[in-house]
């Protein structure tokens, strides 16, 4: 199936099962929509970007399940440290976007390392990281981030707009 | 000889019929959508040139608008459907094209997280611009514009240059040409074709969040990536 119509259908369903929770016909959260849109967009796509050899289409969608997965796993399962979530998402979302990277082209060993020190990584974010008290200065970032993060938009947005010739 | 006295005669009379005719105005530019540089109906491209500037710039602030109340989405459509497109435009070759598409498709794509940054920033200030875009709630013109956004992307037919795929790089360089500190940024926007600014950007986030344990990254890559063969440091 061609790429823009996966892409037009998500945004039918986004459309639809927004519509249907706003008006209270569906009890889904905002959260809950995403992690459901996300998840159907990027399943095929992974699929056709790994056999055109699309990078940067592997890469997007790649991330985009696993958002959509964190998205439903914090909608339904009552998480103490959403903030910890965060850290540990990170650094296992990179792992497997190397992972994927390295299955779509085998001789790049790096990626296969570098996927598999991430994961090593995620793993002891959440075993032992929270012991060293990492999680309380990532905490402070974070709390940063959260106010400024309409200022890191338009700073993205101000970025690809001067580099949009290249 | 006689040649050329008449050919210098018939120069003479064309200077003068040249000195004698009445000096015309140079025609008024038309106002017309355009018909190469379209994203949606080709308004924001005609109004850019008329005004003689960037399409770029014109799309901007046209999105921008949309937080203003959304009534510039109304506007659009009505000149859409008034204004005739420009016919007498020669016509783009391939890669022109192709390079067109990509700038606007970036245009879109920065536009529209210029808007989603003024959006929840009016938001976290408590501008009433952010609680409401239309004269409609904004729960219901959101799912709208998703349903017109995936109608777009239904009906659209795929055209011909995007079925042509260029091969992808086989190995992963270092940058000599786009770089910062040591080229990896450079080679890996080059490798996973993604601009290299959006992509250190998203490194530093990504660094800042994870309090540097994201940098590994980035020492690994410094580390086990050679440079560029064949190019010279700029």
């Amino acid at each position: 199936m061609n790429n823009k119509i996966i892409l037009g259908i998500s945004f039918l369903i986004f459309g639809i099962l927004s519509m249907l929770s706003s008006r209270n016909i569906i009890l889904l959260t905002f959260e809950d929509v995403a992690g459901i849109v996300f998840i159907f967009y990027s399943v095929p796509t992974v699929y056709s970007a790994l056999n055109n050899g699309e990078r940067g289409k592997l890469i997007v969608s790649t991330i985009l399940f696993l958002v959509g997965v964190v998205f439903l796993v914090k909608s339904y399962f009552e998480i103490l440290d959403t903030r910890g979530i965060v850290f540990f998402s990170i650094l296992f979302i990179s792992g497997s976007v190397l992972i994927i990277l390295f299955i779509e082209n085998i001789k790049e060993k790096v990626f296969l390392y570098a996927g598999i020190f991430f994961l090593m990584l995620s793993y002891l974010s959440i075993t032992q990281f929270k012991r060293w008290g990492l999680f309380i200065s990532a905490n402070r970032v974070g709390n940063l981030l959260e106010v400024f993060w309409p200022v890191i938009l338009i700073m993205m947005g101000m970025i690809i707009f001067v580099n949009r010739k290249k | 000889m006689e040649n050329q006295n008449e050919s210098l005669r018939s120069e003479e009379r064309l200077f003068d019929k040249m000195d004698n005719s009445p000096i015309t105005p140079s025609p008024m530019k038309k106002f017309a959508r355009s018909k190469n540089n379209v994203v949606i109906m080709g308004v924001c491209a005609g109004i850019a040139a008329y005004m003689k500037t960037e399409p770029a710039n014109i799309r901007v602030i046209a999105l921008l608008t949309i937080l203003f109340g959304g009534w510039s989405i109304v506007a659009y459509l009505i000149a859409a459907s008034l204004i005739p497109v420009d016919k007498n435009s020669l016509p783009l070759s391939q890669t022109e094209i192709i390079s067109l598409r990509k700038e606007n498709f970036k245009t879109v794509i920065s536009g529209l997280l210029i808007v989603s940054g003024f959006y929840f920033a009016f938001k976290i200030i408590g501008v009433a611009g952010g609680s409401r875009i239309f004269i409609l709630p904004n729960d219901f013109i959101f799912p709208l514009a998703a349903f017109a956004v995936g109608i777009y992307f239904i009906i659209i037919k795929p055209s011909k240059d995007e079925i042509i795929l260029s091969a992808p790089l086989e190995k992963l360089f270092r940058s000599r040409t786009d770089r910062k500190l040591t080229g990896v940024g450079g080679g890996l926007a080059k490798y996973i074709e993604i601009d290299a600014a959006v992509l250190r950007t998203i490194f530093i986030l990504a660094t800042l969040l994870t309090l540097g344990i994201f940098a590994l990254l980035y020492l690994i890559l410094v580390v086990s990536v050679p440079y560029e063969e064949g190019q010279k440091f700029e």
